[in-house]
């Protein structure tokens, strides 16, 4: 009683489950990271990290949004 | 007349109204329960073996209808922010929605069933005891609904994600329901307990709901 | 519960997470490869169902963590309801995606474990059943959270939600219990203890340990993607409420 292509199967799903898991949670980070890179090469700091007037602050600008994570 | 009751009768009218969606349900119903024949064939025998099930399946599809407009009117004139404005609990605005949908869509669907499963070949004592099993349980049904229909109430298309969310928590009464029509109908198996078991839902849900329905509501409105 | 109050802050969570991370991936690594070596060559053949067996040592873990990804994810959803914990929904919407995944290899390798051992791909008893509505669960709980502009907005509107669908965790739990089944009844948490041999029990142990690893491992850095796009997002709004100060008109990247 073999049955070795139900067993073949069962790891193989598990191996492209995880592994697709993984592969999504790398490319997210990096996707999100890029654009941020990308947000802050245009000039666009967040309020923690600059220390008053950054590059691409116009004066009497618009509020900014509530603070998110 | 109290709060609760002006909500219900508020809702009641609403629903029977033109858009309310009351007699579209009836009409979605039958819609539902003269299709299947066709797809199983028409078998009466078999049809009379399912015939409890589909009339389930067609109340549970047909009280989604119109519970995506349950809050989400009064969301967009702005009679919710009102309300609680006024400080008069949420929970009884859900509940009054709940009980004023139910009394508009789901009674006349009930109401319609027994007639329908003529049309399913179920024999008179089928046709009693779903009819008694829709009654107390559609209740169970409408009241998940309007839990769903709180989630979504501040989404453009909130529609489809409703019957998304509420279909998995109504499976459960689901089967119980049939479970007792076919208890009624085949002899060793039981009728009373599950029977109970379905009362036992609408009334837990009469409570839980609300609750769950306010605390979204109030979330939603943020 | 000052530590929990510490990691409220996304800075430091996103420096703790970064250190901790490499660590979490060694060790589920490590711990992996063990479960499978004691799955493939420790644990004998069965009985009656021979090495079919061993699809247990994946499906079992696999439904272990779709039901604990759940649990963590109820928590995560009163930590937003009541104390507004910033990073609750976070994890909370991270954890979606990767419940869903294992319950959907619970619900595979359960399927292709039951195929040379019933008979069938699939039943309609309570168990199997139960744990597809997890699954619908999973799906409708993501579908929810894409469905609002506002991330924290849909974090608390997804949280009702998970707290209303929490009771369908102890109906698989038990479900095997209640009903009668096809589905064997529990072998490893009961209140006598377990009943599978040790030669099976450990890999079994250590697979779940490992998949156990692997989830918080991938969890954690999902967690960390989401700060990053809910950072993306708000800097996204800043640029669009800020007037084009430079000579070309500042174009906002979308997505």
């Amino acid at each position: 009683m073999t049955h070795a292509g139900y067993i073949l199967a069962a790891y193989l799903a598990a191996a492209l489950v995880i592994g697709g898991l993984i592969v999504w949670v790398v490319a997210d980070n990096r996707m999100q990271k890029r654009k941020i890179e990308q947000l802050e090469a245009k000039g666009v700091r967040r309020r923690s990290s600059a220390g008053g007037s950054g590059p691409g602050q116009a004066p009497g600008q618009a509020p900014e949004p509530e603070s998110q994570p | 007349m109290s709060l609760l009751g002006q909500i219900i009768a508020q809702t009641v009218m609403l629903g029977l109204r033109a858009g309310g969606g009351a007699l579209v349900g009836l009409v979605f119903f039958l819609a539902v329960v003269a299709v299947v024949p066709f797809g199983v064939g028409p078998d009466l025998n078999l049809l009379a073996r399912i015939g409890p099930a589909i009339l389930w399946i067609g109340v549970l599809l047909a009280s989604l209808l119109g519970l995506e407009r349950l809050f989400a009117a009064d969301r967009e004139d702005g009679s919710l922010d009102l309300y609680i404005a006024s400080g008069e609990p949420l929970v009884l605005l859900v509940l009054g929605r709940g009980i004023g949908h139910w009394i508009a869509t789901g009674l006349p669907i009930v109401i319609a069933a027994p007639i329908l499963g003529l049309m399913l070949n179920l024999s008179p004592i089928a046709l009693v005891a779903v009819t008694a099993t829709l009654l107390a349980g559609s209740p169970a049904l409408t009241f998940i609904g309007t839990v769903g229909a709180a989630l979504t109430a501040g989404l453009p298309r909130g529609g489809m994600l409703i019957a998304v969310l509420v279909l998995p928590l109504s499976v459960p009464i689901l089967i119980f329901g049939v479970m007792a029509t076919n208890g009624a109908v085949y002899d060793p198996e039981p009728f009373t307990a599950p029977f109970l078991i379905v009362c036992a839902f609408t009334l837990a849900s009469a409570v839980l709901a609300p609750l769950a329905g306010a605390l979204a509501l109030k979330v939603a409105l943020e | 519960m000052s530590f929990i109050s510490q990691l409220a802050n996304p800075t430091r969570f996103l420096e703790l997470s970064a250190r901790v991370l490499p660590w979490l991936v060694a060790a589920s690594g490590v711990t992996l490869a063990i479960g499978l070596y004691l799955s493939f060559f420790v644990a004998p053949p069965d009985y009656q169902q021979g090495d079919s067996v061993r699809i247990m040592f994946i499906h079992v873990p696999a439904a272990w963590l779709a039901m604990f990804c759940y649990s963590l994810m109820a928590v995560s959803s009163i930590g937003s309801l009541v104390w507004r914990h910033p990073l609750a929904d976070v994890a909370a919407k991270s954890a979606a995606p990767i419940g869903a995944a294992f319950t959907f290899l619970a619900l595979f390798t359960g399927s292709v474990w039951g195929k040379p051992m019933w008979g069938t791909w699939w039943v309609w008893d309570a168990r199997l059943t139960s744990v597809l509505v997890l699954f619908i669960m999973y799906l409708g709980l993501i579908a929810l959270w894409r469905a609002f502009d506002d991330p924290s907005r849909a974090g608390r509107v997804a949280a009702v939600l998970t707290l209303v669908g929490f009771v369908n965790i102890p109906i698989i739990k038990f479900s095997v219990e209640w009903w009668n089944t096809l589905h064997q009844p529990a072998s490893v948490m009961r209140m006598d203890g377990p009943t599978i041999h040790s030669s099976m029990l450990w890999p079994l142990l250590v697979m779940a340990i490992a998949f156990t690893l692997i989830f918080l491992t991938v969890h954690l850095a999902a967690m960390r993607a989401e700060v990053f796009r809910r950072r993306v997002r708000t800097a996204q709004m800043r640029a669009a409420a800020q007037p084009a100060a430079s000579v070309g008109t500042t174009v906002v990247a979308h997505g």
